[in-house]
């Protein structure tokens, strides 16, 4: 499946400022987390995705055409900003529907879709209170219904879950994962890692102004050769095990822990098969087997040298 | 990667692809009519107008018998009188409600959508900032025009029903271009310049203030200015740096009433188009800003 969004080579520069450096990617659909710490041009590189901000060099494409003044690219994208003080003399549902009257719906649709959009975020005994009077994880839902409200194959979510609470959170959660299945292209940016991972494992990473990273958390995770995968194992004879994964290629450390041991190792899969041999041809007691460094957080501080 | 199966719905119904300005207008108008000045405003102009209508209502009654002591008093005194003096000064009172109106509704108008940044998903929606920065201009003009050049076109009207013969009817249609003239005269220039302030501005208090101060400093160097070239005799050309001064000379001219200032409409039209133009580059210079930041 080709691409939804491309972007090469992409720079922007607020006079000595750089937000945005020499960024190549591709974004496929599906769900994809954009992350990176604050101020690391996570938005200003949405907002070139959307057309709203210039290149300073380099090219991006949607559907394998500039976003920049082409409606009909536009048309296939949904927007949701990052900040929720969207429009305070409306309701959400006026607010919704007014928007997507600008998209170009005809009376009619703009009223459906406003009102199933406040349905699907659970909005729908709110949506006619002024904006002023909801609370800031209303707003958010409110923006994300005006975005989920449009036909949109691609979905650009930049913070989304800010403001929602944990309930919010896990029903936003699948609510974008359901969108993702559906084969539309949710790129939410966020800089919380635990939002991403709990999302998608399909991640692009930016740090800086750059792209760090981009790929599959554990694919990624495998490429970085200088830290080595630390695996935790729980179980009744670490000593045992200490003797059978010396043996095992790749391993350069094992310590023994209070519940099991610790392994080091440059090559992790090659131990988890040792391990499923040892449980399966000796009846071996393990509790547990965890991987402690091929996580979201472990990966980015990694690739940042935290 | 996973391969993704497209199962969601596409839209199916019409798209709106032009006058897209319109929505914007609309959703404006909608936003306009939920505050309660708006309606105050609006009753106070339906006030005068009601008064303007009882004008023309006893005119055409007193001249209902030409040889009567109340028809002959009216045209001696020449009080009462349905012609272009009633139409200019309708217009000039009706255009400080307007003013106001305009104010209150433009100064908002940009600063409060890039404040809250709404103007950027907006443009991340196929509307480009023509349609925008047409869309929120025909909102004042259209409000401004509706409390101006329709109350003018009922008086006409009613003034024809009232007293319906050809005389009537050619002199009053006479009235209806220079009412139209002078309603865009001050509408256009206005609702320009208070746009292009909020445009600016990062409030809409500033843009307010901003506007204000702009009539009262124009007013200002007008008197200072205009004394000067009395004491010296100087170019009466100099009148024409008040806008609102330039405006009222053309209504003058317009309505064949006396002329307070002897500026040449000329004159005063370049006044007016240089302050329209000026305001117009600024305000579609700030829109386009906002469309695509470079």
């Amino acid at each position: 499946m080709s691409a939804t969004i491309q972007a090469r080579e992409l720079s922007k520069w607020f006079g000595e400022v750089i937000a945005v450096n020499n960024m190549s990617v591709e974004v496929h659909p599906g769900v994809t987390g954009l992350l990176g710490p604050n101020g690391c041009g996570k938005t200003t590189f949405l907002k070139m995705l959307l057309g709203l901000c210039a290149p300073s060099k380099g090219e991006v494409a949607l559907f394998g055409e500039p976003p920049r003044h082409n409606r009909g690219v536009l048309r296939r994208v949904g927007y949701c900003p990052e900040t929720d003080d969207l429009f305070d003399a409306m309701t959400g549902y006026e607010f919704i529907y007014w928007l997507n009257r600008q998209w170009g719906m005809t009376g009619a649709a703009a009223d459906k879709r406003a009102r199933e959009a406040c349905e699907r975020v659970g909005m729908a005994e709110r949506m006619h209170g002024l904006m002023t009077q909801y609370s800031k994880g209303m707003r958010q839902r409110i923006k994300i219904a005006q975005a989920l409200a449009l036909p949109a194959e691609i979905l650009i979510m930049d913070e989304p879950m800010t403001g929602l609470d944990p309930q919010g959170r896990e029903e936003m959660f699948a609510l974008l994962q359901g969108l993702g299945a559906d084969g539309r292209t949710v790129l939410v940016s966020s800089h919380i890692l635990y939002e991403i991972e709990r999302m998608t494992d399909e991640v692009l990473m930016m740090y800086q102004g750059g792209l760090l990273a981009q790929g599959r958390v554990r694919e990624i995770r495998a490429l970085i050769d200088e830290h080595p995968h630390t695996i935790t194992v729980e179980c009744a004879n670490p000593r045992e095990w200490i003797n059978r994964l010396s043996a095992v290629p790749g391993v350069i450390g094992l310590e023994l822990t209070r519940s099991g041991l610790t392994v080091r190792t440059n090559d992790p899969n090659r131990c988890y098969q040792r391990l499923n041999d040892g449980v399966l041809e000796d009846g071996a007691d393990i509790q547990a087997i965890q991987c402690a460094d091929d996580n979201l957080q472990a990966v980015f501080d990694y690739l940042v040298k935290r | 990667m996973p391969v993704h199966r497209r199962t969601y719905r596409s839209y199916e119904g019409d798209i709106r692809r032009h006058f897209r300005w319109a929505i914007i207008t609309a959703q404006d108008l909608r936003v306009l009519f939920k505050f309660r000045i708006v309606y105050l405003l609006l009753i106070v102009a339906g006030f005068h107008i009601f008064f303007r209508v009882m004008h023309v209502v006893s005119y055409n009654i007193a001249m209902q018998d030409p040889n009567s002591v109340v028809a002959m008093l009216v045209r001696e005194a020449n009080l009462l009188a349905v012609d272009g003096a009633l139409f200019l000064g309708f217009l000039r009172i009706q255009w400080l409600l307007v003013f106001l109106i305009i104010l209150f509704a433009g100064s908002g108008a940009i600063c409060n959508d890039v404040r809250n940044n709404l103007i950027e998903v907006l443009f991340a929606k196929p509307l480009s900032w023509r349609d925008y920065a047409l869309g929120k201009f025909v909102t004042l003009a259209g409000v401004g025009l509706v409390l101006t050049v329709v109350p003018v076109l009922a008086l006409i009207l009613l003034h024809n029903l009232m007293a319906p013969s050809w005389d009537t009817f050619n002199e009053s249609v006479a009235w209806i271009w220079p009412s139209v003239a002078f309603s865009l005269l001050y509408i256009v220039p206005a609702a320009l310049t208070v746009l292009a302030a909020s445009a600016l501005l990062p409030q809409q208090n500033y843009a307010g203030a901003c506007v204000v101060a702009l009539v009262m400093l124009s007013g200002a160097i007008h008197q200072i200015v205009s004394t000067l070239v009395d004491a010296h005799h100087m170019w009466a050309g100099f009148h024409a740096l008040s806008v609102p001064t330039a405006i009222n000379h053309l209504g003058e001219r317009l309505f064949h009433e006396p002329v307070e200032y002897e500026l040449t409409a000329a004159q005063a039209l370049a006044s007016v188009l240089v302050a329209a133009v000026a305001a117009g580059a600024v305000y579609v210079w700030r829109v386009r800003r906002c469309e695509v930041l470079r």
